[in-house]
């Protein structure tokens, strides 16, 4: 497997994460898989910024310890970064000292060549693709795409001062540059994780969105927003996140499917309103966006604190549905099966992602669109004998649904609780069976839950369990650890609530160890596996802001249960 | 055409005998009569306290959401389906406490929605708490010493912010009260009418108290006029205006109408060409 490591760094507002889609674009339209992640800072301007970008001829989705290749458009930022490269690596940067630097002029290319220092990132792009060794066409075709957006002039000299750094690399430093060929195959994709959730809501026929802007969720209602006129979903910016999830209940009661996203703190706020589409019974999709909290945490960074949170979160009893999807195949799968769900139950479902999940760049071979059937579970008007039953009492729990003005059927709706027709009551007979009546849909609830068990699983000596984003890791872990003797496999879970447990996971007789891999400090989901009756022999967490890397994950496992 | 009748059901009041709440809902549905408007083309959109119950006296289509929340609910459901009428109804702790800010930018954002405000100067459900449009002075069991903070103008806050259609109604002045909601419910973008609704449980004034200080604005006043409006949504002392003070033309929210209700599901081809865009 060829992979090669890089990062990109500077201040924030010098262009970093530019560069580093414009690399993963050229990468993957070069034939190769790009993963990138972006470790940024909450600021607009100053401080360290930085993307750390893997290209391999293999998908990948994990990011390693050390790197091959720096390279910084800012001093500080090359001090603090330098200790990530290997012995080995290559740091390209503007430096004066005897450090092990190859001291490339990027600014003075800008000036020179681009006559503005805003172009030196388009140096790096053009020295971070020599030092990878790919033509400079493939770099040129994404810049010019993307910058004749801004304008010709912006474009050309995007290009120019990419072709000149890539020219200086040739003839600097001949070392440094390797040489791979472009490979050809079926056009693959390079899309955010937050892209994967909108282009799954578009193809669950989601109509409309409002939400507030919260990092690092913004992305949805962005994207949503800027394809509605080729897709006619209306998107809302409202005035604070309990606005947003009243629309989308409002929009949902009207008759369409409706989503809002948000991250902690704005979910925080959207609790009420939770609570009212568990009693209207209105279908709903919440992204929950995760960052390190509590309050407002870490606001760029990544963790998956606030599980026990979506779990628990809202007054009074009711079901709900939870998904984390770990890439973006799943995370477009997913919010289908979320939509799809929730209208079928009518019940919120939950969709739980994190900033790496969310802000990174992925390569997605494709996604199936063909395949994609989706379910209308609104009742029709004509099969409603009698006056509407809104809340009819069913052996299911699901009642008929119908939409308001669409026949002579009146559609009650109360947050109080009601009768079968929508009213008010204070019965108490009446309160018990509408309570039964919300909680009868729980047992099927549970068996829409997918969980993948590895055929092999008895043969390993880890099992490997985590959830949400953290499969890529835990499974280049995986191949790590059983090329090293340890025998691992992995169960992550995607679709996290109703838990659906393994049997396999409770077998007494069971010879491996279970260790649940998670970025919280509590080790939430072994909590709630526990609590199942899951025996878990260890944890792996961490609640620092960044993501694991294979590496770590490899070296806990094999520092406790290596044979020496 | 629609009758009172259409609109009456058989659901059993819990509002205390002889409320002027009766009047408003009254009110509301010769509205309905006069706009000749069938039941299921209506949606009644409320929050929590007396006044929240009112769509559950009318035939029609009803979503009782949280307190404070009706404008968001009912904008998505206008937004989703332009062809309903939506109207919010509130008290005013609801509509001015808890949902203020919802209605600051429901005024920016000017949906095509009527949203009907009881206010009767105190929080009656709870059992007698002063509300933001409570008067100076006024005694309560939790503002024991008398309420220190200024009542809220909820009439000069919506001039303020160029609210679409702004309007006081007066419980005690029916014929007058289901005309402004006609009009209202017809104006094209937010109307905001304020209803002054003497609480016969907790309320400082009664109807009779009233009935001497409100009067009618005449045709001689322009509603066009925002510095007369301003000075007369300004006097609620010795004199009271009802009627129409405001309206202003602007454009409503959403822009177009998006038939998201009625259009078939998205060609499975646009989303393809959308991912080419990622390649």
């Amino acid at each position: 497997m060829y992979k090669k490591s890089v990062i990109i760094c500077g201040q924030a507002g010098q262009g970093i994460q530019t560069v580093c889609f414009i690399l993963a674009k050229a990468i993957v339209r070069s034939g190769y898989y790009v993963f990138a992640w972006q470790d940024f800072q909450s600021r607009i301007r100053g401080g360290e910024t930085s993307s750390r970008l893997i290209l391999s001829d293999e998908p990948v989705k994990s990011l390693p310890d050390k790197y091959d290749i720096l390279v910084s458009l800012d001093k500080t930022n090359t001090d603090i970064y330098m200790p990530l490269i290997k012995q080995d690596g290559i740091v390209l940067a503007e430096d004066e000292t005897d450090r092990n630097i190859i001291n490339i002029p990027l600014k003075k290319i800008a000036m020179e060549i681009g006559e503005n220092k805003i172009y030196a990132n388009a140096a790096a792009i053009g020295a971070v693709w020599a030092v990878i060794g790919l033509p400079i066409e493939k770099v040129e075709n994404v810049l010019r795409q993307e910058f004749t957006k801004k304008s010709e002039n912006i474009a050309n000299r995007n290009i120019i001062v990419a072709k000149h750094s890539y020219k200086w690399i040739e003839e600097n430093c001949i070392n440094c540059r390797q040489k791979i060929e472009t490979k050809n195959g079926s056009a693959k994709m390079v899309l955010t994780g937050n892209e994967a959730v909108a282009l799954g809501a578009i193809a669950a026929d989601c109509r409309f969105m409002a939400a507030y802007p919260m990092t690092p969720s913004t992305g949805i209602i962005t994207y949503l927003s800027e394809t509605s006129h080729k897709t006619g979903i209306l998107t809302e910016q409202a005035e604070d996140e309990i606005a947003a999830i009243n629309m989308a209940i409002g929009a949902s009661y009207a008759g369409v499917r409706s989503l809002t996203a948000t991250s902690g703190g704005g979910f925080s706020l959207m609790v009420e309103g939770l609570s009212l589409a568990a009693m209207t019974e209105t279908p709903i999709v919440i992204v929950l966006g995760q960052r390190p909290g509590p309050a407002t945490g870490l606001p760029t960074r990544t963790e998956q604190g606030d599980l026990n949170f979506a779990l628990n979160a809202a007054h009074g009893e009711f079901p709900r549905f939870i998904f984390a999807p770990s890439n973006p195949v799943e995370a477009f799968n997913l919010m289908i099966k979320a939509f799809e769900v929730s209208q079928k139950y009518r019940v919120p479902a939950i969709v739980l992602t994190d900033q790496y999940l969310a802000d990174s760049y992925w390569t997605v071979d494709n996604f199936d669109i063909d395949s994609i059937k989706l379910n209308d579970y609104f009742s029709k008007p004509e099969n409603i004998n009698g006056e509407f039953k809104k809340y009819m009492l069913t052996d299911n729990g699901i009642s008929p649904r119908l939409k308001p003005g669409e026949s002579g059927n009146l559609v009650i709706d109360d947050s109080d609780e009601h009768d079968q027709y929508g009213h008010m009551t204070e019965n108490d007979i009446i309160r018990k069976l509408m309570v039964e009546k919300r909680w009868k849909k729980y047992c099927s609830m549970i068996e829409e839950m997918r969980v993948v068990v590895p055929n092999n699983i008895y043969d390993s000596d880890i099992v490997l369990v985590s959830w949400g984003s953290n499969y890529g890791i835990t499974l280049e872990s995986t191949k790590m650890l059983t090329a090293k003797g340890i025998k691992t496999t992995i169960i992550n879970f995607s679709e996290i609530w109703p838990l659906k447990v393994p049997i396999v996971l409770l077998n007494k007789e069971k010879k491996f160890k279970i260790v649940v891999v998670e970025n919280n400090f509590n080790g939430q989901f072994a909590g709630l596996l526990e609590e199942k009756g899951v025996v878990v022999d260890y944890k792996i967490l961490k609640y620092n802001g960044l993501p694991f890397t294979e590496d770590e994950i490899t070296r806990i496992i094999t520092e406790k249960y290596g044979k020496d | 055409m629609a009758k009172i009748e259409d609109f009456k059901n058989n659901v059993s009041s819990a509002w205390c005998p002889g409320c002027s709440n009766f009047s408003i809902l009254t009110a509301v549905k010769n509205a309905f009569v006069k706009l000749d408007i069938r039941p299921q083309d209506i949606v009644i959109v409320s929050g929590i306290g007396q006044a929240g119950k009112l769509p559950h006296y009318i035939n029609c289509n009803v979503f009782n959401g949280l307190h404070g929340r009706t404008l968001p609910v009912a904008t998505a459901i206008k937004a989703v389906n332009p062809k309903l009428t939506v109207i919010a109804v509130a008290g005013d702790g609801d509509m001015y406490g808890e949902g203020g800010n919802h209605l600051l930018h429901a005024f920016r954002r000017n949906p095509d929605i009527t949203v009907i405000v009881h206010n009767n100067g105190v929080y009656a459900l709870t059992k007698g708490q002063a509300s933001p449009t409570t008067e100076l002075g006024i005694k309560t069991k939790l503002q024991f010493d008398g309420v220190i903070e200024e009542p809220m103008n909820p009439l000069v806050l919506a001039i303020a912010m160029n609210c679409s259609f702004v309007a006081r109604g007066f419980a005690g002045d029916l014929d007058f009260l289901s005309e402004l909601i006609t009009l209202g419910i017809r104006y094209k973008g937010f109307s905001l009418i304020d209803i002054i609704q003497p609480c016969l449980t907790f309320g400082v004034h009664q109807v009779p108290w009233y009935k001497d200080k409100v009067y009618r604005l005449t045709k001689e006043y322009n509603p066009n006029d925002r510095d007369a409006a301003f000075k007369k949504a300004g006097e609620n002392k010795e004199k009271i205006p009802t009627g129409i003070l405001y309206v202003n033309n602007k454009p409503i929210f959403p822009d177009i109408d998006y038939n998201l209700e009625q259009k078939p599901v998205l060609d499975k081809a646009v989303l393809k060409e959308l991912l080419k865009t990622f390649e």
